[in-house]
C-alpha cells in the first residue's frame, strides 16, 4: 500500500474509538481540499517509480521494526528522490522524482538504494524486494505512528496489519484528466503483464501459496479495490467522484485501492498491481515496458476503450496471479485465448521500433528474455527455498539481490 | 520390620526435582503476579521471590539448596550466554565498527569514573580497581529476558547485547589481570600472573570455536528443518558450560564465543531457535537463585558507596555512549535511554568477588562488602530500568499487543 502520505490531518476528532468496534465515521479529508480533483498537467509519458521495501533483522531475516531507527538516520544524509515511512515498522517507501527517460530512472534508482542500502548497513539491518515477506506473521507488526495510519487501521482492522505486503507503483504522466481515463481504459488489458511480469510473491505467511503474487489477494480483501468504473471523460469521473464522497464513502483518492488509478495531483495514472522486484534495475525495466507502451497507446487513438475489457478482467488478473507468465490470457477484442507469454512476446513485438527511439531496448531486451523462459522471480525465490530449505535464507538471498550481488 | 514399610520414612528428604517444580511454580507466579498488577518486569518477581525465601528472610531456602539447584542455574545460564552470543555479528561490526567503539569507550569510563570515585571515597585503591573492573559488566540475562518480555525490537536491543557483551569480556579480563597484579603485589611469580588470564582467554576462546563448528556439523547432519534442532543445541551449550567449569576456564567467554561462532560462520543451516522460551524453565530458577543469594544485610552496610558506585558507572557509560550516539548511527536520546539499559549488573559479578576474597582474605572483607550491595540494589531496580529504557525508546511493544499476542 503506498498512499498514506504523511502530513495528513484526521477528520475525526477521536481516531481511537475503534476500540468499541465502531466504524470510525468517514476518511480523514487531505489539506488539498476540493482543488484535489483539479488534474494537473504533466509531460506525456513522463514517469516515476514507488517501491515498497522490507526491513528485516539480520539474525533471523524476519520483518524488523526498523523503520522509525532507519528514517532518523536518512534524515541527516543526502539522497535522490524521496524515502518515506509506510504503514507498518517493518516496511520503507522509496520515491523516484519525475523522468522523461529510462536511462536517468535507473541511474537515480539505484543511487537511492546504495544511500538506503549503506544506512541500513549501520543498523545491521536488511532491505530487500519481493511483493510479501515469506514468513513473517501479520500480527507481529506494528501500525507506523501517525494520523492516516492509525485511521487505515482503526477502520480496516486485521486487514491493516495483513497489509504489510510490498508493491511497485509506476507514475505515467497525462497532458488531461480526459487523456488519462483513455490511457487508464487501454492499460487496463496490459494489467496481467505487470502482475506477471514482477510476481515475487510466491511465500505467504510461511507457505507457499502456489501463487505466482499471492500479494494481489491481499489486496482483493479491501472494499474498494478492483477497477475505476468505466467512465469516459475526465468530468464524468469526477462527478463519480463527488458522489461517492456524497456518500460519504471517500473523502479522496487515497480511499480508491484500484489495481490503476488516476493520481489527479501528480497528472498521472499509476499501475499498482507490480509486485516490489528483487532490485531496482528490475524495476526501472518495468517502468520502461509501461512507458513504452503508454507511448504506443497514444499514439494508437483510433482503437478506443471497450467495455469487455473489464469483463474478462477478473479472469485474466486471476490466471497472472496463479500462474504468472503461463496462465492462459482472453483478448477482450479478438475473444481469443492464448497464452499470457504468447501476449506479452506480442506485445514486445509491436513495441520494438519504438522503444529504439524512446531508448528502452535494453530493459525490453531483459523483458524479452524473462518471456521466453517463461518464468519469474517468484520462481528465483521457490528455486531459493528448495536449495537451502529455510525461508529465512530466502530473505537472506533477497537482501543480497537488492544490493546487486549476484 | 513392619506391614507398614512401604511408607516412607519421617522427615522426607525432598530431591532436588522437587525443589526445581516448587522454585519454577512460585517463581513463575510471582513473575506472573508482579507483571498483572504492577507492570513490573517479570524477571523482578523471580528476583523478588527469591528475596524471599532466601536466607534474607524466610530461610527456606538456604545455601544447602542453593548448591543443589546449581545445575539448572548453569543450564540457563548456558542458553541466555549463547543467546547473547547469538547477536554480536562481525559483518555489522566491519560495516559500522562504531558501534564497537562506542562498547569498548562505555566499558572504559565506567572503570574511570568508578575507579575515582571509590578512592575519592577512601577505598583501598586495589579494591577499588578490583570493584571497578567488575562494574563495567552488565547482566546479559537480565537485558535479554527483559526484552523478550516486551517484545523488544530495534537500534537499543541490538546494540545492547553488542555493549553488553563486550563489557563482560572486557570486565572478566580487567578483573583477571588485576588479580595478577594482586599475585604480583603477593609475590608470586611472574610467570604465572601472565600465565593464567592467558590460559583463561586462550581456553574460553577455544572452547567456544570447537562448540561452534561441532554445533553447526551437527545442525547441517540434522537438516534445517525448524525445531529439529533444539536438542542439539542444548547439548553442545551444556557440553561447553560443563567443560568449561572443569577447566577452571572462563564460561562467559566460551558461551559467548559459541553463540557469535554459530552466528557468524553460518547464515545457513543452524535455524533460529526459541532458546529463551523453552529455556525460561530454568531462567526463572536462575533468578530465583540470584534472589536468594542476596546479602540484604550488605545493602545496608555497603549502600551509600554502592549508590555513588552505581551514579559513577551510569555516567561513565552515559557519557561515553551519547558522545558516541551520532557517529554510531543513533540518536542521542536513544544512547541515553541504551545506557540506562546498561544498568543491570550481572550476578557473575558476586562470583567473582567471592573467587577473589577467598584468595585473599584480607581484602576480601571490603570488596566483598561493596559488590553485595551494588549488585543487590541493581538485581532489584535492574530490569525496571531496562523496561522503562524500551518503553521510552518506543521499542517495546505496546502492552495491548503483548496481552492479546504473548503465550
Amino acid at each position: 500500500m503506498s498512499e498514506p502520505q504523511l502530513p495528513v490531518q484526521p477528520a475525526t476528532e477521536d481516531p481511537v474509538v475503534s476500540a468499541a468496534d465502531t466504524p470510525p465515521g468517514p476518511p480523514p479529508a487531505p489539506s488539498g481540499g476540493d482543488d484535489e480533483m483539479k488534474f494537473k498537467t504533466s509531460r506525456a509519458l513522463s514517469m516515476g517509480v514507488e517501491l515498497e521495501l522490507q526491513i528485516v533483522n539480520r539474525r533471523d531475516y524476519n520483518l524488523s521494526r526498523g523503520a522509525p531507527d532507519l528514517l532518523y538516520l536518512l534524515q541527516s544524509v543526502k539522497c535522490p528522490g524521496e524515502i518515506k515511512p509506510e504503514i507498518t515498522e517493518g516496511m520503507i517507501e522509496l520515491n523516484s522524482s519525475v523522468h522523461e527517460n529510462y536511462g536517468t530512472l535507473v541511474e537515480e534508482l539505484r543511487a537511492i538504494r546504495d544511500v538506503l542500502v549503506r544506512q541500513a548497513d549501520r543498523l545491521n539491518l536488511g532491505i530487500a524486494g519481493g511483493g510479501t515477506h515469506p514468513f513473517h506473521r501479520w500480527s507481529e507488526q506494528r501500525i507506523f505512528d501517525g494520523p492516516r495510519f492509525s485511521f487505515i487501521s482503526d477502520l480496516y482492522g486485521y486487514l491493516a496489519k495483513q497489509f504489510t505486503v510490498f508493491g511497485q507503483h509506476i507514475h505515467l504522466g497525462c497532458p488531461s484528466g480526459d487523456d488519462a481515463v483513455y490511457l487508464l481504459h487501454r492499460m487496463s488489458r496490459y494489467i496481467p503483464h505487470f502482475i506477471a511480469l514482477s510476481a515475487a510473491s510466491p511465500f505467504y505467511q510461511g507457505e507457499d501459496s502456489r501463487f505466482q503474487s499471492s500479494r494481489l489477494n491481499v489486496v482483493f480483501a479491501f472494499p474498494l479495490s478492483g477497477c475505476m468504473p468505466f467512465v469516459q471523460s475526465w468530468d464524468e469521473f469526477e462527478s463519480y467522484f463527488n458522489r461517492m464522497k456524497g456518500f460519504g464513502i471517500v473523502s479522496s483518492m487515497k480511499d480508491f485501492y484500484w489495481d490503476i488509478r488516476p493520481k489527479p495531483e501528480y497528472g498521472t495514472i499509476e499501475i499498482r498491481v507490480c509486485d516490489t522486484p528483487l532490485s531496482v534495475d528490475k524495476a526501472a525495466a518495468l517502468a520502461a515496458y509501461a512507458q513504452t507502451l503508454g507511448a504506443h497507446l497514444f499514439d494508437d487513438r483510433a482503437t478506443q476503450p471497450i467495455r469487455d475489457v473489464y469483463e474478462v478482467y477478473n479472469y485474466n488478473r486471476f490466471q497472472a496471479c496463479r500462474f504468472g507468465l503461463k496462465g492462459n490470457f482472453i483478448d477482450p477484442w479478438t475473444k481469443q485465448h492464448r497464452t499470457l507469454h504468447e501476449d506479452v512476446r506480442q506485445t514486445l513485438d509491436l513495441l520494438s521500433d519504438r522503444s529504439a527511439t524512446m531508448g528502452t531496448e535494453v530493459p525490453l531486451a531483459n523483458i524479452r528474455e524473462q518471456v521466453a523462459r517463461e518464468t519469474s522471480e517468484a520462481e528465483l525465490l521457490r528455486s531459493w527455498m528448495e536449495k537451502h530449505g529455510a525461508l529465512s535464507s530466502v530473505v537472506n538471498r533477497q537482501c543480497a539481490a537488492w544490493r546487486g550481488e549476484p | 520390620m513392619n506391614e507398614l514399610n512401604f511408607l516412607p520414612a519421617f522427615p522426607f528428604h525432598f530431591s532436588g526435582i522437587v525443589l526445581f517444580g516448587a522454585l519454577l511454580l512460585a517463581g513463575f507466579c510471582a513473575g506472573e503476579g508482579l507483571y498483572r498488577l504492577l507492570r513490573l518486569p517479570k524477571v523482578t518477581g523471580y528476583v523478588l521471590l527469591g528475596v524471599l525465601v532466601g536466607p534474607g528472610v524466610l530461610n527456606w531456602f538456604d545455601q544447602y539448596f542453593i548448591t543443589q539447584s546449581r545445575v539448572f542455574v548453569d543450564i540457563a545460564l548456558g542458553m541466555l550466554l549463547f543467546e547473547a552470543g547469538r547477536y554480536l555479528d562481525l559483518t555489522w561490526y566491519r560495516r559500522n565498527p562504531w558501534v564497537v567503539v562506542a562498547g569498548v569507550a562505555a566499558g572504559a569510563l565506567a572503570f574511570v569514573f568508578v575507579l575515582g570515585m571509590l578512592i575519592l571515597l577512601g577505598v583501598d585503591p586495589l579494591v577499588a580497581a578490583l570493584v571497578a573492573g567488575i562494574a563495567m559488566s552488565t547482566s546479559p540475562a537480565v537485558v535479554l529476558m527483559v526484552a523478550r518480555d516486551l517484545r523488544a525490537e530495534g537500534q537499543l536491543v541490538e546494540r545492547a547485547m553488542t555493549v553488553v557483551a563486550l563489557n563482560s569480556i572486557m570486565a572478566f579480563l580487567a578483573v583477571t589481570m588485576l588479580w595478577s597484579g594482586l599475585h604480583l603485589s603477593h609475590s608470586v611469580n611472574l610467570y604465572s600472573a601472565l600465565a593464567h588470564p592467558l590460559y583463561l582467554l586462550a581456553g574460553s576462546l577455544l572452547i567456544g570455536l570447537a562448540g561452534g563448528y561441532l554445533l553447526l556439523g551437527l545442525a547441517r547432519l540434522v537438516g534445517p528443518r525448524q525445531g529439529r534442532q533444539f536438542v542439539v543445541i542444548v547439548a553442545v551449550i551444556l557440553l561447553a558450560v560443563g567443560i568449561a567449569q572443569v577447566l577452571k576456564l572462563s564460561v562467559l567467554i566460551s558461551l559467548l564465543m559459541l553463540g557469535a561462532v554459530t552466528r557468524n560462520l553460518d547464515q545457513i543451516n543452524l535455524r533460529e531457535v526459541d532458546l529463551l522460551g523453552t529455556g525460561r524453565l530454568f531462567i526463572i530458577v536462575l533468578f530465583v537463585v540470584v534472589g536468594a543469594s542476596l546479602k540484604l544485610d550488605a545493602m545496608v552496610a555497603g549502600g551509600w558507596v554502592a549508590l555513588a558506585l552505581i551514579l559513577a558507572r551510569f555516567c561513565g557509560k552515559a557519557i561515553a555512549l551519547t558522545a558516541l550516539a551520532s557517529t554510531s548511527g543513533i540518536s542521542w536520546q536513544k544512547a541515553l535511554w541504551l545506557s540506562v539499559a546498561m544498568l543491570p549488573l550481572s550476578g557473575s559479578a558476586i562470583v567473582l568477588a567471592h573467587d577473589v576474597a577467598a584468595l585473599y582474605p584480607e581484602l576480601g572483607g571490603q570488596l566483598t562488602q561493596i559488590v553485595y550491595a551494588t549488585v543487590a540494589i541493581l538485581e532489584i531496580i535492574g530490569p525496571i530500568a531496562v523496561q522503562v529504557a524500551l518503553r521510552m525508546s518506543n521499542e517495546a511493544m505496546p502492552t495491548e499487543n503483548n496481552a492479546r499476542t504473548s503465550v
